[in-house]
């Protein structure tokens, strides 16, 4: 059966009996609404806020097109068929909302216990939608199933707006008055943000209906402003992505000006009339877009490489900080202990001391000095393998027995764990014995130490290392265990940047330049198909994994060197 | 496992509800048709008390109705799915389920009904005679 107030629609949704504004409220909103929920979602697709967001943009979309359809379709069935949605898609909306803000301002996930509240607040809702409880007729005359509703349950799921507007005005407030200056801002700008749109989306109706009783308004097409709350939140949106990076996206307010234009330019499509007589209108608005295409993306694009830049210079001024933290942390020391040793040699105050006295300063000199000599080896090593694809030089390539090279490091390295009374093994199964490696040998070497010298260096006393090797495929994996402070998970993604070093791994107070793990991942990478991962618990220990491709071709020796044309260095 | 379960239980539990009533509703609006129609049943004013409306944008000629109710697979199985000439869709026909027809009451606030049966049968004359003056005055004049 068929309502009579329209023709029947053209693309499923176009009528020519419907005002101009309903197109021109609810079209661009969704598309705009679907754009950025994509966006955010493709830049990041693990982190859960991005992902919720993506799911009310969804949601949104669906029920700006179940009402679209409402509006311009002509056979019932359907219509009642998509309005039994509608409640459900609000609801959904107002649980999706409180979870949002709260993943927003907590960085982690609701408790069971307060999901498990959210689904029994819904699930009516759910459940009753398809039932005569909540639809029971539908108005050909009207067209619409508006008064056939069951008031007590459309106002069960109106109220579930509102419950979120003021549980979501509670996380604010409370996380506000404990929060950062800029967080603060955040938080001001996501909760306008979040309650203008819910305040319109919910109560919109209602404030309409408000209106024209009491004479303030006559104007029936009022009701479609009501999607203006879902732009303005996309307003706010903009903006903390453009000042605060919110949702790990990188946006430049030139890119959000230049999508805000072409975007109002374009809605304009769908304000004109539907009918496509009016050419010239049509005509001038598709000119017009594509000017404002063309100008936007010049604009972007010069705008993007000035970023770049600026980015660049900004790595490089944190690095040249780094650095300079480094050398007056770690050098200032060995350096004012040399000097102040050498200082009492050249007065002769050490000639009246005993010898065992005299041997405990020269053999701290001594100490100091190779601190020194590492950490210029350190740097030295980093700066030749700073690069952004860092090879190998073919001629100091050599194959190599991997087994060899892991025993020698750990043999280095023994003196050292056996001082922090570590329980330090390193084991080499039958299997792998006999593998080897196309490498560098120096590198590949001074790597290994670097990783085991870590897992050494921030063990706790009477802890243990393990070092393992064992094959995968084609390639070999050395795992370099420990139960020491871990990794604190928020800084794991720069550990292998340039002077980085892990917060509690400064507090430790044990001698590091920051430059150990950004060596040894280079070298790792420098074979093809090397990778360093590593898994890590706070405080309960770290497994490095160091994969590296095996090769089947023999040991390299003097005298094959020599045939190969390679060279020792 | 279980952080998996406790991490994605909204979805695991609304999901499938969803699918669920997807389809329960489908079958409920799209097949069994299990729904009331509202309609504006047809209304002789010279013997029942009619709702009065315009038949045009212009209002130069009144529609008189009465508010019709019936139950979408009694009103298909009378009417078929056009019910703009037929009969029984202005009845409630015996075994009609929630069947009901509602006449234009004066005193109910917003009601605009045809004000007697002799000005509709004087206008009847009228209009017979080739007159285009519709004399047939609401008791409320009040635009619904």
């Amino acid at each position: 059966m068929i309502c009579y107030l329209f023709s029947e629609p053209s693309y499923f949704l176009f009528t020519s009996g419907v005002p101009a504004l309903l197109y021109y409220a609810y079209i661009p909103t969704t598309l705009v609404t679907l754009f950025v929920g994509f966006y955010i979602y493709r830049n990041g697709m693990h982190s859960l806020l991005n992902r919720i967001f993506f799911g009310i943009s969804i949601l949104f979309s669906l029920w700006t097109l179940s009402t679209l359809i409402e509006w311009t379709n002509i056979h019932i069935e359907f219509i009642m068929f998509v309005w039994s949605f509608g409640s459900i898609i609000l609801g959904l909306i107002a649980i999706l909302s409180i979870y949002f803000i709260y993943v927003f301002l907590e960085k982690k996930t609701f408790p069971l216990r307060t999901k498990l509240v959210l689904i029994s607040l819904v699930a009516p809702v759910i459940l009753l939608s398809p039932t005569s409880l909540h639809l029971t007729g539908f108005d050909i005359t009207t067209c619409d199933a508006f008064n056939f509703e069951w008031l007590p349950f459309k106002i069960y799921y109106v109220s579930l707006g509102v419950m979120a507007m003021i549980w979501i005005f509670v996380l604010l407030a409370r996380k506000y008055r404990t929060a950062t200056a800029d967080f603060k801002k955040q938080i001001i700008l996501m909760g306008m943000g979040m309650e203008f749109f819910l305040s319109l989306f919910f109560l919109w109706t209602s404030y309409t209906y408000y209106l024209t009783q009491i004479g303030a308004s006559s104007d029936s097409q009022l009701e479609m402003y009501g999607l203006l709350g879902m732009v303005i939140f996309l307003i706010y949106i903009g903006i903390l992505m453009v000042r605060f990076k919110t949702f790990n996206v990188r946006l430049l307010g030139a890119q959000a000006l230049m999508w805000t234009i072409g975007l109002l330019v374009g809605s304009a499509f769908f304000f004109v009339n539907v009918d496509v007589s009016n050419r010239t209108m049509y005509i001038l608005i598709s000119v017009t877009l594509a000017i404002v295409v063309v100008a936007g993306y010049t604009l972007v694009k010069s705008v993007k490489k000035l970023d770049q830049q600026k980015s660049h210079i900004e790595h490089l001024l944190k690095i040249k900080s780094e650095f300079i933290d480094v050398v007056s942390h770690q050098l200032r020391t060995p350096v004012s202990v040399i000097k102040g040793m050498a200082s009492m040699l050249k007065d002769g105050d050490l000639d009246d001391m005993p010898k065992d006295q005299v041997d405990i300063f020269k053999a701290g000199i001594y100490e100091k000095s190779v601190k020194l000599s590492d950490i210029l080896n350190d740097m030295l090593r980093s700066a030749e393998v700073d690069m952004d694809n860092f090879q190998f030089t073919p001629e100091r390539l050599k194959v190599l027995n991997i087994s060899q090279i892991v025993k020698n490091s750990c043999n280095d390295l023994i003196t050292l764990a056996n001082e922090k009374k570590l329980d330090f093994k390193c084991s080499v199964p039958v299997d792998v014995e006999n593998l080897n490696v196309q490498t560098d040998d120096m590198f590949i070497g001074q790597s290994l130490k670097n990783f085991i010298d870590n897992a050494i260096k921030y063990s706790n006393e009477s802890g243990f290392v393990h070092v393992e090797l064992e094959k995968d495929g084609k390639f070999v994996i050395i795992k370099i265990i420990d139960n020491g402070i871990g990794i604190p998970p928020e800084e794991a993604h720069k550990l292998f940047e340039k002077f980085v070093r892990a917060s509690n791994a400064v507090n430790t107070h044990a001698y590091g330049t920051g430059l150990g793990l950004f060596f040894a991942k280079k070298i790792v990478d420098a074979h093809t198909g090397g990778k360093v991962w590593f898994e890590s618990e706070l405080n309960k220990g770290t497994t490095f994994f160091i994969k590296l491709p095996i090769s089947n071709l023999p040991v390299t020796t003097s005298n094959n060197l020599v045939k190969s044309g390679l060279s020792l260095v | 496992m279980k952080s998996f379960l406790h991490d994605h239980v909204l979805s695991f539990v609304i999901i499938p509800l969803v699918i669920i009533v997807c389809f329960v509703s489908y079958y409920r609006f799209m097949v069994r048709n299990d729904y009331v129609v509202g309609y504006e049943g047809k209304c002789n004013p010279a013997i029942e008390k009619c709702f009065v409306g315009c038949e045009d944008d212009a209002c130069t000629k009144n529609n008189y109705y009465s508010k019709v109710q019936k139950y979408a697979p009694d009103l298909y199985k009378e009417c078929g799915k056009d019910i703009t000439d037929c009969e029984n869709a202005s009845k409630c026909l015996p075994g009609d389920r929630n069947c009901s027809i509602i006449h234009c009451d004066p005193t109910v606030e917003g009601d605009t009904c045809a004000t007697s049966t002799v000005n509709i049968e004087s206008t009847q004359e009228v209009e017979e005679s080739g007159s285009t003056t519709d004399k047939i005055l609401p008791d409320n004049t009040t635009d619904k």
